[in-house]
């Protein structure tokens, strides 16, 4: 019989973390898919998992590491055959980067919309591709990529939930050296023929420290440009049914700050519709500020829409 | 309970209270005296509130500081503060813990005045070292009219040689909670905090937990969390930040690193690793809080149970012994 775990007390829950680990290879479009046996519950038994951390240790070849997981370092994940990120998505788009280790970021956590269900049959697949921000000047850099996920065991013989919970992840990244930038319309949206409940946008960009008083590893001369341009530079989005999302022209350090960059939406999105996301460094009639520069560009700006979907469950529809 | 939402970020600043939420804030708190001797005890009073009602602590605070001064070499480095020490707390004849803890491994949170990523910038211009512990209580702790925490904090005997003989440190307690509202009736029970922890030392190839993380009570243990943190132990005693934690092959990678194997006393694990069941400590607990935020209940003298080895090459150079202090953090409701 199904039931809904939702209101099970959570006694019977035992707490895992799962870890796997790659070799980046230093090549554009470099890929690495880590080994989903070890993403599996051991226990044998289904799980929720609740959380994603991300980890890549510091090496001296990442010169810029805020540019690196800004846009470089882009991840897929899959849940059985069911496809949970719209392809490679930079982390900072989905999951708010953490500077840990002085002023190097080098974290970052994926709290996932809802707990995910996880037979003890379907894997969880995960693989990092290394994408460069700017083809041709970026050097892709030979790292390790970690994860950890983050679940709890379900005990032998409990039944199948009655719905669950599948996230999903797109983006819209900015590679190129524009002043505006407009989001392509399947970029951030509801691809599927069920709504899609849209819990947060998750903002980033690469050039500005990400938490106050700290340094996130930008070349100083570009960061203090874009430090003095922070009010210029803005967000607008609309959905494609022409209602608003973010009306006016906003700081997008207003909308994304630098300690939580997100913007939580606790909304729905109705199948096939989308977000437009606009980005302006540079609005008409505003003056460039004297003496930083008129070189400001939006390169290495990523947001990302993540929710989920619910799925039900009768016996054998899980992927 | 919310089997949905577990807590992720851990709450800093302490646990709000159905029950004590309507009642005034209340904050006291007691001074060690100077600790200058290495072991050597000393006893916080027991907070006699001078309020005459009941009322509930929602957080505990350490303030551990010194002066650079009075610090001999090698240098102490403010997180070795929170190591350094050890404090024991008990609240009439319900003890916290069974051996003194290190408070850095109480909370997820701190912060200090150097060397600390959390909080960089809050005095980074200062010459004195201090590091704060903001310890949110698994639940509030009911404290009937007249009754106090006894706090007890000492120097650790083994850690001795960080500490000369001009060094002076001192620790102040703070409490932060509510009051009973009035005209509300006082709990049937109350739930007393629960710490125990362990230290792993690579100066062992491998080390196993005994009965340390065993729930001693003929009442459940609700375990909330663990709490990690990872120490070198050579010319300073400092926190390595354990995101920094290598991997093999990794070329700039010259020094090993702590692993770890978690199971519990039903026979489940509760760490799976990709090369086997050893873990990086680093991927196992929250990186930037340090920390594993669950919830799940212990019956009496169930356990977790923890292997520990070094990870990476032998040809990697040792730059320890490393300290790698593991705590678990829990409740258990008393009768009043």
């Amino acid at each position: 019989m199904a039931t809904n775990l939702i209101n099970t007390a959570s006694d019977f829950l035992s707490p895992i973390v799962m870890q796997a680990h790659g070799s980046m290879p230093a090549v554009e479009g470099g890929t690495v898919e880590l080994d989903s046996i070890s993403l599996k519950n051991p226990n044998r038994s289904a799980m929720l998992v609740d959380a994603i951390r991300f980890r890549w240790p510091i090496q001296a070849a990442i010169v810029n590491q805020t540019n690196y997981i800004g846009s470089q370092l882009c991840v897929e994940m899959w849940y059985g055959g069911t496809q949970l990120f719209n392809g490679p998505t930079p982390i900072a788009a989905f999951a708010p980067v953490r500077v840990t280790y002085l002023v190097n970021p080098s974290t970052a956590i994926f709290v996932l919309p809802k707990p995910l269900y996880v037979p003890p049959d379907v894997p969880i697949r995960v693989k990092f591709t290394q994408v460069s921000p700017q083809p041709g000047t970026v050097v892709p850099v030979a790292n390790i990529v970690a994860i950890s996920m983050i679940a709890r065991s379900i005990p032998l013989g409990w039944p199948v939930p009655e719905k669950v919970y599948v996230p999903w992840v797109s983006s819209t990244s900015v590679r190129t050296a524009v002043a505006t930038y407009a989001s392509k319309d399947n970029e951030l949206g509801n691809p599927f023929d069920v709504p899609l409940h849209m819990t947060r946008l998750v903002g980033w960009n690469g050039k500005l420290a990400t938490r106050p008083g700290l340094v996130a590893g930008a070349v100083a001369s570009v960061q203090t440009i874009y430090a003095n341009r922070a009010p210029e530079f803005t967000v607008q989005a609309t959905f494609s049914n022409q209602k608003m999302l973010i009306r006016d022209a906003t700081p997008f350090y207003a909308v994304f700050p630098g300690e939580r960059p997100f913007m939580k939406l606790n909304n729905t999105i109705q199948p096939q519709e989308f977000i437009r996301l606009y980005l302006d460094v540079v609005p008409a009639g505003t003056a460039t500020p004297a003496g930083y520069g008129i070189d400001a560009d939006l390169q290495f700006t990523t947001v990302g829409l993540i929710g989920y979907r619910e799925i039900d469950t009768p016996q054998g529809a899980l992927p | 309970m919310n089997l949905l939402r577990p807590k992720f970020p851990v709450p800093i600043g302490g646990a709000p209270s159905a029950i004590s939420k309507n009642g005034a804030p209340v904050s006291f708190s007691a001074d060690s005296e100077v600790l200058t001797t290495q072991g050597e005890n000393v006893n916080a009073s027991a907070l006699q509130s001078g309020y005459r009602g009941a009322y509930f602590i929602d957080e505990i605070r350490i303030l551990l500081w010194t002066d650079v001064g009075t610090i001999p070499t090698p240098s102490l480095i403010v997180g070795g503060l929170g190591y350094l020490s050890r404090v024991k707390f008990s609240l009439g004849n319900h003890p916290f813990s069974q051996k003194a803890v290190p408070p850095a491994v109480l909370a997820p949170a701190w912060m200090g005045s150097t060397n600390d990523a959390l909080f960089l910038t809050y005095s980074a211009t200062t010459a004195r070292v201090f590091q704060e512990v903001r310890w949110p209580l698994p639940a509030p702790l009911y404290v009937e009219p007249g009754d106090g925490i006894q706090a007890n904090i000492a120097l650790d005997q083994a850690l001795s040689a960080f500490v000369g003989t001009t060094a002076e440190i001192r620790a102040s307690f703070v409490y932060i909670g509510r009051t009973l509202p009035p005209g509300e009736q006082k709990p049937q029970t109350r739930t007393v905090p629960w710490v125990a922890h362990y230290v792993f030392n690579s100066d062992n190839v491998s080390q196993q937990t005994n009965d340390e993380f065993q729930n001693p009570f003929t009442v459940p243990l609700r375990t909330q969390r663990m709490v990690e943190r990872f120490y070198i132990v050579n010319s300073t005693l400092h926190a390595c930040l354990a995101a920094n934690v290598p991997y093999p092959g990794l070329t700039s990678s010259t020094v090993l690193y702590p692993e770890v194997d978690i199971t519990d006393s039903m026979g489940y694990k509760m760490t799976f690793g990709s090369t086997s069941s050893m873990v990086p400590v680093a991927d196992v607990f929250d990186y930037e809080y340090f920390d594993w935020t669950f919830d799940r209940p212990l019956g009496p003298r169930e356990q977790y149970n923890m292997s520990f080895r070094m990870g990476g090459s032998s040809n990697y150079v040792l730059a320890g012994p490393y300290h790698t202090v593991i705590s678990m953090i829990g409740s258990r409701e008393e009768m009043l």
